[in-house]
């Protein structure tokens, strides 16, 4: 069994960053003192990373402002709205908003997937449904065009990333699962990933894409999700029950697992982490298994993103031991 | 429509802290540019502010001096509520550091952990409950009744709601058993510990802190719950906290504010709410700044359809001011925005145009000329009734 460590979305920045970024929107220090600190936070993370190690890194995102923000800034006919909270979470992101076709120019999209000859190898989109449910569209087009329109931007992402030796791209797709109040039926669960399909077909291809779903139970789509051309197929652990998954096939199919929690202060017990693998592995059988944080980490503070990944690096040792 | 009718404007809490205050409370010199934008603002507001500026000009400020800066930001505060002419006001929540940050340093029960990012590059500083909260000491009286003694109009005190605390927390103590991987039995966990540690905040330490509020004198508290839609299926539990921190307390008016929510989530919930008599919601921030009076014009207007269906009878503090943006509304903007309401509502008495939440990331000159336009706005809209 072959088993991955892997660092996705926006990692939280550090108290010096997080000083920096507050002076410079005060205009108490200039673009280029902020741009070394976040270089300085970068490079503490990709020691990190080399450290613990995990296999499939990013570089923390830290110039991201929200899931959104770097796409957005990058395109034409693109701007950004008003504050918006994420989901359930105590963050807001600025609700992208499309005025025409949006068009991608991708040298303002390497201020924020710079690469620098480190080796982070995964890159962070939203994907599809999530970009075309939580974006505002100004321009009078039909749903079918907004739709063509988000999918034609992520598939441009993705051809800088490509051009730029990233390995595999991991899409953020909270909607689909996010059901606090159970209100999704098999009907709309049907005509979401149906245009997810649709979407996959004019961004996929290129590179490895993990289709990573969080705050909310995948149970009632996984079967679906698995029948879409991604590598793999991410759940978070804290919100879909292993026993309504049981015996769902992972055959030829990666599963990622988010299990570090991205919106809690307790560390895991890196035990409790193997006994589910354990329980995931024998259950669904998946082709490879990649473990991570199920959300980004950005909503708990620095240190304890860190000792989350270090629950996770000793929860890997003792699975490494077991499977191989 | 009586043509006397006077709409009851006011504010809903923060103002920026302005740079004299905060190099004053540092231990750097305070730059002469800082000590002449007080000098400006006291002279528009008619404030004899010499004790101010020796104070700023001392090299060496003791904690007591920070202490008389803090209160003289929140007199300059109550003067520029009063002086844009609304009829309530406070102190711009000077002498706070934030709205969770501020009441959870005050009690006992948590441990700060680092902050969070809340938007771009604003933060707040997170803790997490440790063991069952309990009041240290009376979060707002002493500031209260700083306010007292300064202000001529009537004070609106802003106090952080039972389930804002427990949603912007993290959670330690009561949700430890059911903290893990996720199964049917781990979510029933989660929302009863949910549950507890709202109405354990409600019971011992919001409802103390009204009691001492009101024993000190003041006779309307807004309780801020921006959290409160977080998770929908909670909005039980947040009816449940309201009414245990404030039923059976006499004598004083309650109000809730909550922005940048999914308000539909509230009903019909908030019909089991008593003793509020006025819902203060954003929704400037989701309008056009187009003039005029029917629905497309006022699209950030369309819950007040839910009021009326809902036959909430509370009066609505109404946003008309968007906090976001340096955008001055115009009196003629906040006119319309107010008589679409009155429109909708079918009731002047039932609408107070607000700001759409506190004012803390604009800057005083840009919060003054919001002010002002909304008060302005308000006496249009009161001449066309």
């Amino acid at each position: 069994m072959n088993i991955a460590t892997l660092l996705h979305g926006i990692y939280p920045r550090s108290e010096e960053l997080i000083s920096a970024t507050r002076a410079f929107d005060r205009q108490r220090i200039g673009k280029s003192t902020l741009t070394k600190t976040i270089a300085s936070d970068r490079l503490k993370l990709i020691r990190l990373i080399q450290k613990l190690p995990i296999d499939y890194p990013n570089d923390g995102m830290l110039t991201h402002q929200d899931l959104f923000r770097a796409l957005v800034e990058s395109s034409t006919n693109m701007a950004s709205g008003s504050l918006v909270r994420f989901f359930n979470t105590n963050t807001f992101f600025r609700t992208p908003l499309v005025a025409g076709k949006p068009i991608l120019e991708p040298k303002k999209l390497s201020h924020h997937y710079p690469y620098d000859g480190h080796k982070h190898t995964t890159a962070t989109l939203p994907s599809p449904l999530t970009f075309y449910a939580l974006t505002h569209y100004t321009a009078k087009i039909n749903s079918r065009e907004k739709k063509q329109a988000i999918n034609a931007l992520i598939a441009g992402a993705i051809r800088y990333l490509v051009s730029h030796d990233f390995q595999l791209v991991i899409l953020h797709e909270p909607f689909l699962v996010f059901d606090p109040e159970r209100r999704k039926t098999a009907a709309t669960y049907s005509a979401e990933v149906a245009d997810l399909k649709e979407a996959l077909r004019v961004i996929g291809g290129e590179i490895p894409l993990v289709l990573m779903t969080y705050f909310g139970d995948a149970a009632p789509v996984l079967a679906k999700l698995l029948r879409l051309p991604v590598q793999a197929v991410g759940i978070d652990c804290f919100e879909t029950d292993l026993e309504d998954i049981k015996g769902l096939s992972f055959a030829d199919k990666g599963a990622f697992l988010g299990v570090l929690d991205g919106r809690n202060s307790l560390v895991e017990e890196p035990r409790q982490i193997v006994s589910y693998v354990q329980k995931f592995i024998s259950s669904c059988r998946p082709d490879h298994v990649y473990l991570g944080n199920n959300c980004s980490l950005e909503f708990v503070p620095q240190p304890i993103a860190e000792a989350k990944l270090e629950a996770l690096k000793e929860a890997v040792k003792l699975l490494k031991k077991h499977y191989e | 429509m009586s043509s006397r009718h006077h709409f009851l404007t006011h504010e809903i809490g923060s103002l920026a802290k302005p740079e004299w205050r905060v190099s004053g409370v540092s231990d750097r010199s305070v730059p002469e540019a800082h000590i002449q934008e007080a000098d400006r603002w006291a002279r528009l507001l008619d404030i004899d502010h010499a004790k101010l500026v020796t104070l700023l000009r001392q090299k060496k400020r003791g904690s007591k001096d920070k202490e008389l800066i803090k209160k003289w930001a929140s007199l300059f505060a109550i003067r520029l509520q009063e002086k844009a002419g609304l009829d309530l006001v406070y102190d711009g929540e000077q002498q706070r550091v934030e709205m969770y940050e501020y009441p959870v340093s005050q009690s006992l029960g948590f441990a700060f952990k680092g902050h969070v990012r809340s938007w771009d590059n604003k933060y707040y500083k997170k803790a997490a409950v440790i063991t069952k909260p309990r009041i240290k000491k009376p979060w707002h009286v002493d500031e209260f009744l700083w306010a007292k003694q300064q202000a001529i109009s009537r004070l609106k005190v802003p106090m952080t709601g039972p389930y804002t605390i427990a949603a912007w927390s993290y959670d330690e103590y009561y949700t430890k058993a059911s903290f893990g991987f996720g199964t049917k039995s781990t979510r029933l966990l989660r929302q009863k510990a949910r549950r507890a540690f709202v109405t354990d905040i409600a019971k011992y330490l919001i409802r103390p802190n009204i009691k001492a509020l009101v024993e000190a004198g003041a006779t309307w508290i807004q309780i801020d719950e921006p959290a409160v839609t977080t998770y929908p299926e909670d909005i039980p539990i947040f009816v449940e906290a309201f009414n245990q921190a404030t039923t059976g307390i006499k004598n004083c008016t309650f109000s809730i504010h909550i922005c940048f929510s999914d308000y539909t989530k509230l009903f019909p919930h908030i019909q089991n709410i008593l003793n509020c008599s006025e819902y203060t919601f954003e929704f400037a921030n989701r309008d056009s700044t187009d003039l005029g009076l029917n629905k497309h014009e006022r699209i950030g207007y369309e819950i007040l359809d839910w009021f009326k269906k809902y036959r909430i009878t509370s009066t609505i503090g109404l946003g008309v001011i968007d906090i976001h943006s340096d955008f001055i509304e115009s009196p003629q903007l906040v006119r319309d925005r107010i008589l679409y309401a009155v429109k909708v509502m079918g009731d002047p008495r039932l609408v107070n145009p607000s700001t759409d939440c506190g004012l803390r990331t604009r800057t005083w000159k840009v919060s003054f000329a919001k002010l002002e336009n909304m008060v302005a706005g308000a006496r249009l809209a009161e001449r066309l009734l």
